[in-house]
């Protein structure tokens, strides 16, 4: 087998080095793809579980409640149990967000730690440098701050520079008093961290008499599970004592599937790379047909023949895989950032990766990825070629007369139920029950797509034919060709056709959830104005503001009046709910005028019967998101119990509204009873309405002018916010232009590779043609009308599956894959845009073998077998 | 015989007359004032980085059980550490508290044990060795007699010592170290102090040593040199008094707290 491989397969290869590089080029962009997103994934969760072991230290119990944070007093009854417990340290969390002042383009993760315990817990002396400058002077001194080395030299900080940071009540500014080595702690957020000590922390976010965490170290020999019950008995409700490990369980579930969706884009691109390669040997196996009837006479055995073919798919796999893995690694730490802000901004928490991770095991699995992927691609067509019978192969090929059956053929049947599991597995949610069912699932976009995708292009030429009946020569005698040989109509665009179905899957899928937010923030926000710190509102990455900033806000002139407050504060939060984290935002009682209209409703009743009832029940109630609905199977009037660092509450469900800032859920409640339970007076934004005969832009100016510089505020109006969210949705899916730009690639190479077979099989056409009288611009002008037809038709075909399929994807899929709800908008835009580049790449492609077939001699043409 | 040779000729040349555990009870001894009062300041320099100098008021006192002490730490300059105040209650094993004053908060922290190991405000003292490091935490040998270091004079002990509880190895963050005490005073005026590896890590200078009560010495000019960053640190005394009794509610709390 090895030599038919070396002085046939290999020597074949040889024969066409471009077919076969543009085949090897084509599984390496797949491969590498498939390699960046998995080395992505990798690194990012890497990262996430050490920037937690980091921050965990020797920790052995880490006690946490809600993101408001809890008494500090808890520390007392941790510390209480003396036998097991050797160390509690506390601390306080916060991102912190620069003013616009401080020129620093990135938020920090500042950790307020007790610096006398510290070493206790976290170790962040790797040198024998000391971190803090001055213990005495950094202890005394609330605006201490040590930020990392790696920090401060992206941002030109040295020891006692200042840094200007929001705070609860306004700007503030920190001196730097220490660098730490990037270990330990020091390498969690990608460098983005700093330490203050407790006090100054707890002063500068607001969280005075408050911890976010305390870290335990317990005695050797402790029983930690009963340390944990027990101490979560006596702390009470709330509060959640667990290992480590399992502290950062839900955020890591989150990141996971948000992986699931790149895995899934960058599994199609991979199948997109691979097809070309059963395209490839397709095509070598029709053009070597007297080849293998020769061999095979000569007494090459079947197995032998398969095997020759297999290993031709298996080669182009291996090289195509070695590419893809250095191209792959390469790709990976160019997309890495997008990724990691992609997944901060869909979960409001920050997620970093410092470097990505090349394992040899990825380096394995990439090869064997693209190796057993080209190998599966290859088998068809290689069990064609052995199972030909020698007399028929040594016959001369035959062209046969294009007829209906020639369209529905056996590919387009398996195609079409290929796509009908397809759809039936989504709906009915198979794949979520086996890993097999979701695979074969994923496989059936790409098999359904690439089998019944030809069958419709040349239904589409063949209509266009009879309607509009061409009677230009060239363009007639283009059309005659393509739907004389359906089958090498149909292999030239396949695989640009599964590249543009994947360019209108990823573009659906921005389109919905612009679309669907887009007309949730109509709904919904109705201020004029809102106010927060400097940052990101449209994110929530903003310094909370105390509440009492209203009372100084409400004095400019122009912000309209209301029966108990001119300005409304919105408070953001997070807190856990069956070991998941749900999101909560506490409202004022807008004004009147603004009928509850944040509350868009689902179920339950509309907004104005709804709101009252939040506002003003006697009970405690609070209002669900469809999302939390559909997740916990919870509906209107049931209860609810909510562990609030008050102690378990119970609520009744108002109704279900449409909210989009978390997949998990999210609760609404009124701000009283926020603070109440959960004993917070920030806010996160104020939003207002301007009085009649006053500019929303006057207003603002007075804002900004009076308050921007020195309470570190902005004013954002509701149109602005509104784009703000929508270019962020943008920003979230930068990263999938790579993943077009591959596929569309693919696309290219696949088509170049079949209309330079096309041509070279044609030889004695062109060369008959030519002979006849047809001028060689006429030569070109047929090959690019063949082109831009099968381009433009299959981009139609492509847009008609891609719509389909992502259709079935956002209303099936997401929801379980990402927890999003959305609902799907039609990409038109893209899919315009999608034919225009159909036509496009199918003329570049088609250009080179044009002026190839128009400058072919037509003696040499003629005697061309 | 020749066993019996050695025994009668050799050994008596390596046995010295004091074991270092004599010497360094005698050592402690010279060192246990009841009451002192000292102004003090501390400079810190070196690897690079301008001397820096704190100033502040210190009292020490001897507690009921005639062993470990009571410090209180006042600081006057600079400015941004002014008020700031340590308070070390030195107990048995790794019991030693510290706690710290912190004006800008009016809070007190407690220094956990671990930290102790930890530089003392920047300097290149650790809280441990401020507080008064006692002889039962260690075992001693006695390894040579010899000419004191240049910077004092007459003969010294040369002795090793090692932390003979794990508490004590973290308390100190050393596995040991050399010590050179006095002859004639039972001071020590040089020691050499290894990192937990027992690897050289800090090295300290004992000078301008006064009798400041009968039979009581004080140091008055201390000099700890990290030999791994080259920084160093300071301590002068000025103004020792040893007469006035100092009370216990001096070491207290409330006092800590107290500003100026």
């Amino acid at each position: 087998m090895l030599n038919l491989f070396k002085y046939v397969g290999f020597r074949h290869m040889q024969w066409k080095p471009l077919r076969t590089l543009l085949t090897v080029l084509g599984v390496g962009l797949g491969v590498t793809l498939f390699v960046a997103i998995q080395l992505i994934n990798e690194s990012t969760l890497i990262s996430f579980q050490e920037s937690m072991e980091a921050i965990s230290g020797k920790a052995t119990l880490v006690v946490t409640q809600s993101d408001t944070g809890f008494p500090e007093e808890a520390i007392a009854i941790i510390k209480s149990f003396k036998k097991e417990v050797r160390f509690a340290a506390p601390m306080v969390q916060s991102s912190a967000y620069f003013t616009s002042t401080a020129k620093i383009n990135e938020s920090l993760m500042i950790l307020g730690v007790d610096m006398l315990k510290e070493t206790s817990i976290r170790s962040y002396k790797t040198t024998d440098e000391e971190i803090m400058d001055d213990p005495l002077i950094f202890l005394n001194q609330p605006d201490s701050v040590i930020v990392t080395k790696e920090f401060a030299e992206r941002n030109h900080l040295n020891i006692d520079s200042k840094i200007e940071i929001a705070t609860t009540t306004g700007k503030k500014s920190l001196t730097v008093r220490g660098l730490l080595t990037p270990e330990g702690p020091a390498k969690a957020y990608g460098g983005a961290l700093a330490l203050m000590d407790i006090d100054g922390a707890q002063a500068t976010f607001g969280k005075i008499g408050k911890y976010d965490r305390v870290d335990v170290v317990t005695r050797p020999n402790v029983d930690i599970d009963l340390l944990c019950s027990q101490l979560s008995e006596k702390l009470g409700a709330g509060y959640r004592v667990e290992r480590p490990s399992e502290n950062s369980l839900s955020m890591e579930r989150l990141i996971k599937s948000y992986q699931t969706l790149l895995n899934f884009f960058s599994t199609l691109a991979l199948l997109v790379g691979v097809f070309l390669v059963a395209n490839t040997v397709g095509i070598s196996v029709a053009e070597r047909r007297r080849e293998i009837g020769t061999l095979r006479a000569l007494g090459a055995t079947r197995v032998s023949l398969l095997s020759l073919f297999v290993a031709e798919a298996a080669f182009m796999g291996f090289a195509g895989s070695l590419i893809g893995l250095f191209l792959g690694r390469i790709l990976a730490s160019q997309l890495i950032g997008l990724v990691t802000n992609s997944m901060s901004s869909q979960y409001l928490t920050l997620i970093s990766a410092s470097k990505v991770y090349f394992p040899f095991e990825q380096a394995v699995w990439g090869i064997l990825a693209g190796t057993i992927a080209s190998v599966a691609a290859g088998l068809w067509p290689a069990y064609k070629a052995a199972t030909v019978k020698p007399i028929e192969a040594m016959k001369k090929f035959e062209v046969k007369a294009n007829s209906k059956n020639q369209i529905y053929t056996k590919p387009f049947w398996f195609g079409l139920v290929s796509l009908v599991y397809l759809v039936l597995a989504s709906v009915y949610g198979w794949g979520r029950r086996s890993q097999v069912l979701e695979v074969i699932a994923e496989g059936s976009i790409i098999l359904g797509s690439a089998f019944v995708a030809p069958a419709l292009v040349n239904i589409f030429i063949l209509y266009f034919k009879k309607i509009f009946d061409p009677q230009n020569p060239v363009l007639r005698i283009s059309v005659d060709n393509l739907l004389r040989h359906p089958r090498r109509t149909a292999s030239n665009v396949m695989a640009l056709m599964i590249g543009l179905i994947l360019v209108i899957q990823v573009a659906a899928l921005n389109q919905s959830f612009k679309d669907t937010l887009s007309t949730w923030f109509d709904r919904v926000l109705k201020s004029d104005v809102l106010v927060s710190s400097n940052g990101k509102l449209f994110s929530f990455q903003v310094q909370p503001l105390h509440e009492s900033l209203a009372q100084v806000l409400e004095k400019v002139p122009g912000i309209l009046k209301g029966p108990k407050r001119s300005l409304y504060g919105v408070r953001f939060n997070h807190f856990s709910y069956n070991g998941k984290k749900l999101a909560l935002k506490a409202f004022d009682e807008p004004h009147p005028d603004l009928k509850y209209a944040f509350l868009a409703m689902k179920d339950g009743g509309r907004a104005e019967e709804i709101g009252p009832k939040l506002f003003h029940s006697k009970e405690p109630v609070i209002v669900i998101s469809d999302i939390f609905s559909f997740h916990q199977k919870k509906k209107t009037g049931d209860f609810i119990e909510i562990a609030t660092p008050t102690g378990n509450v119970n609520f009744k469900i108002l109704g279900v509204m449409f909210d989009y800032a978390s997949p998990e859920g999210i609760f609404y409640i009124n701000r009283e009873s926020y603070k109440k339970y959960w004993k917070d007076q920030l806010v996160d934004s104020f939003g207002f309405n301007v009085a009649p005969g006053f500019e929303i832009e006057n207003v603002r100016r007075e804002i900004d002018a009076r308050y921007g510089k020195e309470k570190n505020l902005m004013t954002v109006s509701q149109k602005e916010l509104k784009t703000q969210i929508l270019q962020e949705i943008d920003r979230s899916f930068a990263y999938t232009k790579a993943i077009e730009a591959a596929a569309l690639l693919v696309g290219l190479l696949g088509l170049f590779n079949t209309f330079m077979i096309s041509v070279m099989e044609r030889t004695r056409e062109i060369g008959m043609l030519r002979a006849i009288g047809m001028e060689r611009i006429q030569m070109i002008r047929l090959i690019l009308n063949e082109a831009l037809i099968q381009g433009g038709f299959g981009a139609s075909v492509a847009a008609i599956l891609g719509a389909g399929l992502s259709y079935i994807f956002v209303k099936n899929n997401l929801t379980h894959m990402l927890g999003w709800i959305v609902d799907f908008s039609f990409p038109g835009s893209i899919i315009v845009m999608t034919l225009l580049i159909g036509l496009f790449v199918a003329a570049l492609a088609a250009f080179y073998p044009a002026r190839k077939a128009a400058n072919l001699e037509i003696r040499e043409a003629l005697e061309y077998e | 015989m020749k066993l019996l040779f050695a025994l009668i000729f050799i050994l008596p040349l390596h046995a010295y007359s004091l074991t270092g555990k004599e010497i360094m009870t005698k050592n402690e001894e010279a060192r246990r004032l009841k009451d002192i009062t000292s102004k003090a300041k501390l400079l810190t320099g070196g690897g690079g980085k301008p001397v820096r100098t704190k100033e502040f008021t210190w009292w020490k006192k001897l507690s009921a059980d005639g062993v470990h002490f009571k410090i209180l730490t006042k600081f006057h300059a600079p400015v941004e550490v002014k008020n700031e105040g340590i308070l070390f209650l030195e107990g048995e094993g790794d019991t030693t508290e510290i706690l710290i004053y912190l004006p800008s908060y009016k809070k007190i922290r407690r220094v956990e044990s671990g930290q102790q190991s930890g530089s003392f405000m920047g300097s290149e003292f650790s809280y441990a060795d401020v507080s008064t490091p006692h002889v039962e935490d260690f075992d001693y040998k006695v390894i040579k007699e010899e000419n004191c270091p240049a910077h004092a004079t007459g003969k010294c002990y040369v002795i090793e010592y090692k932390p003979n509880k794990e508490s004590v190895t973290e308390r100190t963050g050393s596995s040991g170290g050399t010590i050179w005490i006095k002859q004639d005073n039972f001071m020590d005026v040089q020691s050499e102090i290894n990192d937990l590896d027992g690897k050289p890590w800090k090295k300290l200078e004992a000078t301008d040593i006064k009798e400041v009560d009968a039979k009581k010495f004080l140091s008055h000019h201390l000099k700890m040199e990290n030999l791994k960053t080259k920084r160093f640190t300071t301590f002068i005394f000025s103004d020792v008094k040893t007469g006035d009794k100092l009370g216990d509610v001096l070491f207290t709390q409330q006092n800590l707290s107290k500003e100026k």
